[in-house]
């Protein structure tokens, strides 16, 4: 149990209360979604907790041009949603699949798995790639990118993520994810999440995220950059696959080396890449 | 065969322990709270190698809560090992409960015991130790190099070969002229893999609950594979007449090795005895990885020769193995990898193995499933499919020519025991020939192999081996089982084996039944508790289905006689002409006695007696079972990710008692068979630190990581075996390895010679990869 | 801390600390089959249905439950009467050691819930946070494919 210095927990049901709550407790104060990633790695400093379960947050909207999911919906409800099995092929139930045991997903949220931001998470590169957007609370809401919340310098433990908002995509937009591991239950050894719009086969537009390389998902921006205005033909996607491999720092941890973790950047923006033509060929 | 029509043997009965297991009843030690319980917690080295110069515990002591710190200061200091084995044991006594100096980073420093687990926790980061670092020793390579580091400097250790050079264990056996042999072979070939550090990872941790009855016993409740071993091994430590020990097992959530093994029973005792309190010790699971026991690590080289038509004319295995700070079973785990594996290729008249066992600084090695036949067993398997290649002869094939069958006999079977001379045997049972052919069928072998049939960017592969292990240890291991009725025909069975899941005490219950006549619910079978059941060495060595149910059977006979004794009174009969079945003593003229009434008369009639019997067995044999093992792999040659898509297991282990328990027992051996393939392997920092003590990064499969395990009972009778049955626990984990190894060759043309396969040995078989860190 | 919480149909009123984990909770509270395996959510062996949904009682704190619903294999049993998952997994073989046979029947009884109809790969998916080192899986699928069967013959 490493939450041994807990003395209180609050389940506020008012986000300025939560603010309030998390800015008069001290610096052990933290914000908890499920908690599931917070009772394993937490840590003998935190005396605050703050539980957002109670602030309405667990929900799937469907609008015309956008599906908003709020933070603290479950991973299995975000799998399970109707909505998703159809958006971009259900890339995001999909992925869901692979992330941690049936128990986990039960239990841990979206927005927790966002926030907590694991090296490993297959979330983060995933909505990165799919441009997702975020609202959050400090007081006031704001909107914001989901990447410009991952750039902003300091940490915020007063900052709440209310909803994450996914565009709705027409035709000519394809994505694709891929992640490797050593078993079927375990965290990435690599991913990498890609988006490509494109116009009659020639890329305008595209995201690429590789996580996992074991520090957190970086954008590929190099890559991004080599595809828009080509054709996506096999040349180009084996010359950006190289180029992924090239420009993406990797390193060793005792789950991976270095040089496989290369490899498989390579190997996955390659099938990313293949998977989207083949998506865009068919709609 | 034998037509004899079983009732009870054979079928697969429910689980005698089941309802409760599947109803959540707290039947496992760590499931009872005693009140004023004390926990403990240990301090561990942070050093691979270092004496201890100075420690001090007053501030640990001084913590409120705390009730007493051991430490090498005040408790025993006799040397003796862990390996819960026969007596003497063949294991070095080579370990204290708390010792002068620390071996690996993990090695027990101090215990304490305090109110709750949390005070425990902290009083043990208030203990203060100096240690002089010395230099470590982290690989077979450095224990055996020349002013390599002297992990066993003590004086006071026996039982150990060559402290001085790290040398645990030596054997060396001969059988005709092995160099002559190979030199004078056709075909040579010659094999080096590797196997490293693994876990057991029962699901259940090791726990031990400890406090004194009303009579000022010292009674353990712990998880355990050997309770009379612990009864004797914490005794002798403590310096406690055995008569004051009583050992209690409860349910085990597994063992597969690790529980054979007095790991904190003799904490928990001291602790009781010097407290007066109940005591809890239980291991968190990082905790099993590095501080309880391991496999031991083994490099193993065979060399074959064999004429062109692939008879084998010389077999020559190397093994040196590491059993880490400890050497508890490491001179029997080294037999084990020859013993059990070079009697089943007995045609070749020139055998060698030369083994050898050196100290590390690293986790101690100990009994695990398989006990050094899987480290056999990858080289000698993966050399014979090398062979076959060299030859051009199928590999089932060229297993047919060689492989020992019923009515031969092996030299090796004398030559190499546990610790000493082994039995010599002949084969009463062997269905291997029809293992393979039932196998190969089974998986498409003829269809399949050599293909090289790609998928995508799979590569399609089938491979095989085949196995033996044994029933028991002859000469040494002894079960003994009680019987005693009851006034209503039901009976209890009271046995000292240790059902530690695999479902002995159903199967022993069956075989008690089968004899008496009565159905299962008639057989109340308690195990095991020093006080109450007879003596058994225990579960490990594949003993309890032979060694055991022999012994029940015996005990079942003799109950038999005695009722047909009382029953020939009642039925004015000879008791010679008497059967029983249904629950009834019968006569030839059709005249019949309830077994109630048979008791009831035994008990309050005339000529009153308690019916009843204990019986013993120790085998003069052991009886292999046999395992033909087959399987397609698909490897994806751009990640170098290996699937097991096929898996398919054809065993001889004599009549199956109950065949869901035996198929079960293969089931599960050979998943843990294919995580140790694929991705279970304890890894170290340059310090001797593992690396991944959690389930989040030592990957044992789960559910979707394994195909649909195919076990095929092929029918077959073991004539010294309880109703022809031999036992089965162990030989299923022997086989995955080379079984994928070769087929991986089949699928890429690659031979992989250290365990585990991972994505990153397969691309640097394939050459996709350049060497490491480079 | 004092919160309610309803165990297997029981509405129970009980102190926590605050860092305790639902499993030390559960366990306290005499559910023993709540079984500690690793404490990190990595082999299910605490797993009971919060709310209807398979959770690790290891991974979540214990005040957070506060109203929630907790059952767990203790509960399942109804007047003497065995849950189907309890039954299959005796008739399948599927319980060997029995200490990972609590939390794969709670895994189960989620997916059967959700998926009445699971296919096999549906039900290794459905018990891949459930690890056992026994049975190698085989008659534990077996014993969820009995019990959805069993499912159909009640309809």
């Amino acid at each position: 149990m490493p939450l041994t210095g807990l003395e209180s927990y609050h389940r506020p049901v008012d986000l300025q209360l939560a603010v309030d709550l998390i800015r008069t407790s001290g610096p052990g104060a933290r914000l908890m979604a499920a908690g599931t990633d917070l009772v394993l790695h937490g840590g003998d400093e935190i005396t605050t907790l703050v539980d957002l379960s109670g602030l309405n947050l667990a929900y799937v909207e469907v609008g015309d041009t956008r599906i908003a999911i709020g933070a603290m919906t479950t991973l299995t409800d975000v799998l399970e949603h109707p909505a998703l099995a159809t958006y971009l092929g259900g890339l995001i139930p999909g992925v869901l699949r692979t992330v941690g045991s049936p128990m986990l997903r039960n239990a841990a949220t979206l927005g927790g798995n966002l926030v907590r931001r694991q090296p490993w998470s297959d979330l983060v590169p995933l909505f990165l790639a799919l441009g997702a957007t975020i609202r959050h609370f400090d007081g006031t809401e704001h909107h914001a990118a989901l990447s410009s919340f991952y750039e902003r310098p300091g940490h915020r433990p007063d900052d709440i993520l209310l909803e994450v908002v996914v565009p709705s995509y027409g035709v000519g937009v394809a994505a694709a994810f891929e992640k490797f591991t050593r078993s079927a239950v375990d965290i990435a050894l690599l991913n990498c999440a890609v988006w490509v719009s494109a116009d009659r086969g020639t890329c305008t537009t595209a995201r690429i995220y590789v996580g996992a390389t074991p520090r957190p998902a970086v954008d590929a921006t190099s890559v991004a950059g080599y595809l828009e205005g080509k054709k996506l033909d096999q040349r180009v996607i084996a010359e950006a696959a190289r180029l992924g491999a090239t420009d993406v720092t990797t390193g060793d941890d005792r789950r991976a080396s270095a040089t496989y973790r290369t490899h498989l950047v390579e190997v996955g923006i390659r099938r990313c890449l293949t998977r989207i033509v083949r998506s865009l060929e068919a709609s | 065969m034998t037509d004899t029509p079983r009732n009870v043997v054979g079928l697969n009965e429910r689980k005698v322990d089941g309802y409760s297991l599947v109803t959540g009843k707290p039947v496992f030690a760590g499931d009872v709270d005693f009140p004023d319980c004390l926990h403990v917690k240990f301090l561990y080295s942070p050093h691979a190698h270092a004496r201890i110069t100075a420690i001090a515990t007053h501030r640990a002591e001084a913590l409120p809560g705390v009730a007493v710190v051991l430490t090498h200061e005040n408790t025993p200091l006799r040397r003796f090992t862990t390996a819960g084995q026969g007596y003497p044991e063949p294991s070095p006594y080579d370990a204290r409960m708390f010792d002068t100096k620390v071996r690996f980073v993990g090695d027990r420093v101090a215990a304490v015991a305090a109110k709750s687990p949390s005070i425990a926790a902290r009083a043990v980061q208030l203990i203060d130790v100096q240690y002089e670092a010395l230099p470590a020793v982290l690989s077979i390579d450095e224990a055996v190099a020349a002013g390599a580091p002297v992990i066993h400097d003590e004086t006071d250790a026996t039982g150990v070969r060559d402290p001085s050079r790290n040398i645990v264990a030596e054997v060396l056996v001969e059988v005709g002229d092995p160099e002559t042999g190979l030199a004078e072979s056709a075909a040579v070939v010659e094999t080096v893999c590797e196997t490293p550090y693994a876990q057991h990872t029962p699901l259940e941790p090791h726990v031990v609950q400890s406090y004194l009855d009303n009579d000022q016993r010292l009674v353990l409740l712990t998880s355990t594979q050997v309770p009379f071993h612990v009864r004797r091994i914490v005794a002798r430590l403590l310096d406690l007449p055995i008569a004051r020990v009583r050992v209690i097992k409860p349910r085990v959530g597994g063992g597969f090795g690790v529980k054979q093994e007095v790991l904190l029973e003799d904490v928990a005792a001291l602790v009781t005895l010097r407290t007066e309190r109940p005591v809890r010790v239980e291991l968190t699971r990082p905790e099993e990885f590095y501080a309880s026991r391991t496999r031991h690590p083994m490099r193993v080289g065979v060399k074959l020769g064999a004429d062109t038509d692939g008879r084998l004319g010389a077999v020559s295995m190397e093994a040196i193995s590491n059993t880490g700070a400890y050497g508890t079973h490491g001179l029997t785990v080294l037999s084990n990898a020859g013993s059990k594996t070079l009697p089943l290729y007995n045609k070749a008249p020139h055998v060698r193995f030369d083994g050898k066992a050196v100290y590390t600084n690293l986790p101690v090695g100990g009994a695990y499933r398989g006990y050094g036949a899987t480290q056999g067993y990858f080289a000698l398997e993966t050399a014979m499919d090398e062979l076959a290649e060299q030859l051009g002869i199928d590999p089932v094939d060229l297993r047919l020519r060689n492989h020992i069958r019923a009515g031969e006999t092996s030299p090796i079977f004398e030559e190499i025991g546990e610790g000493r001379k082994g039995v010599e045997q002949t084969i009463g049972s062997c269905a291997l020939e029809e293992c393979l052919r039932v196998g190969a069928d089974r998986i498409g072998w003829r269809a399949k192999r050599g293909l090289r049939r790609r998928d995508g960017s799979w590569a399609h592969g089938v491979g095989m081996s085949i196995h033996m292990q044994g029933s028991g240890i002859p000469a040494i291991d002894m079960g003994a089982a009680t019987i005693k009725m009851n006034d209503d025909g039901s009976f209890n069975l009271l046995v000292g084996a240790t059902d530690l899941g695999t479902g002995s005490d159903t199967i022993l219950g069956q075989i008690a039944a089968e004899v008496l006549g009565v159905p299962l619910e008639k057989m109340i079978v308690y195990s095991s508790d020093t006080d109450m059941t007879p003596f058994d060495v225990g579960a490990y060595a594949s003993s309890t289905t032979y060694v055991s149910g022999n012994a029940v059977r015996r005990a079942a006979e003799s109950t038999r006689r005695q009722i047909l004794e009382v029953a020939a009174a009642m039925l004015s009969s000879d008791a010679s002409h008497l059967r029983l079945a249904d629950e009834q003593v019968i006569a030839p003229n059709g005249r019949t006695v309830d077994l109630a009434d048979v008791c009831l008369r035994a008990f309050y009639g005339t000529d009153q007696l308690q019916i009843g019997a204990t019986a013993s067995y120790v085998g003069d044999q052991s009886p292999p079972p046999f395992l033909a093992s087959f399987a397609e792999v698909a490897v994806e040659t751009e990640t170098g990710r290996i699937k097991v898509v096929d898996y398919v297991a054809a065993v001889d282990c004599g009549v199956a008692i109950h065949p869901h328990a035996a198929a079960g027992q293969v089931e599960g051996a050979i998943a843990n068979g294919i995580g140790y393939a694929l991705t279970e392997e304890m890894t170290f920092s340059p310090h001797g630190r593992i690396r991944n003590p959690s389930f989040f990064d030592y990957k044992i499969p789960a559910a979707p990581d394994l195909p649909d395990i195919d076990v095929i009972l092929v029918d077959s009778y073991e004539p010294t075996g309880p109703m022809g049955a031999k036992s089965i626990a162990e030989i299923g984990i022997n086989a995955p390895i080379p079984t994928i190894a070769n087929a991986v060759h089949d699928a890429i043309g690659v031979r992989l010679k250290a365990t585990p396969f991972t994505p990153e040995r397969v691309l640097r078989a394939l050459r996709v990869l350049g060497a490491p860190n480079g | 801390m004092s919160i309610t919480l309803t165990i297997n149909g029981q509405g129970r009123a009980v102190e926590v600390a605050p860092g305790e984990t639902l499993l030390e909770l559960l366990r306290r509270a005499g559910c023993k089959s709540v079984k500690l395996g690793c404490d990190t959510g990595d082999c299910g062996t605490c797993a009971v249905l919060l709310n209807g949904r398979a959770v690790n009682a290891c991974m979540l704190l214990a005040v957070a439950c506060d109203g929630c619903s907790v059952t767990t294999v203790e509960g399942l049993e109804v007047e003497g009467r065995l849950h189907d998952l309890q039954s299959a997994s005796l008739d399948s073989g599927g319980v060997q050691c029995g200490f990972c046979t609590p939390g794969m029947i709670m895994a189960a009884v989620d997916l059967l819930s959700r998926n009445p109809h699971p296919t096999d790969e549906e039900i290794r998916a459905g018990l891949a946070g459930n690890l056992c080192r026994c049975t190698g899986y085989v008659k534990q699928i077996a014993a969820v494919r009995m019990a959805h069967a069993e499912v159909d013959d009640h309809d």
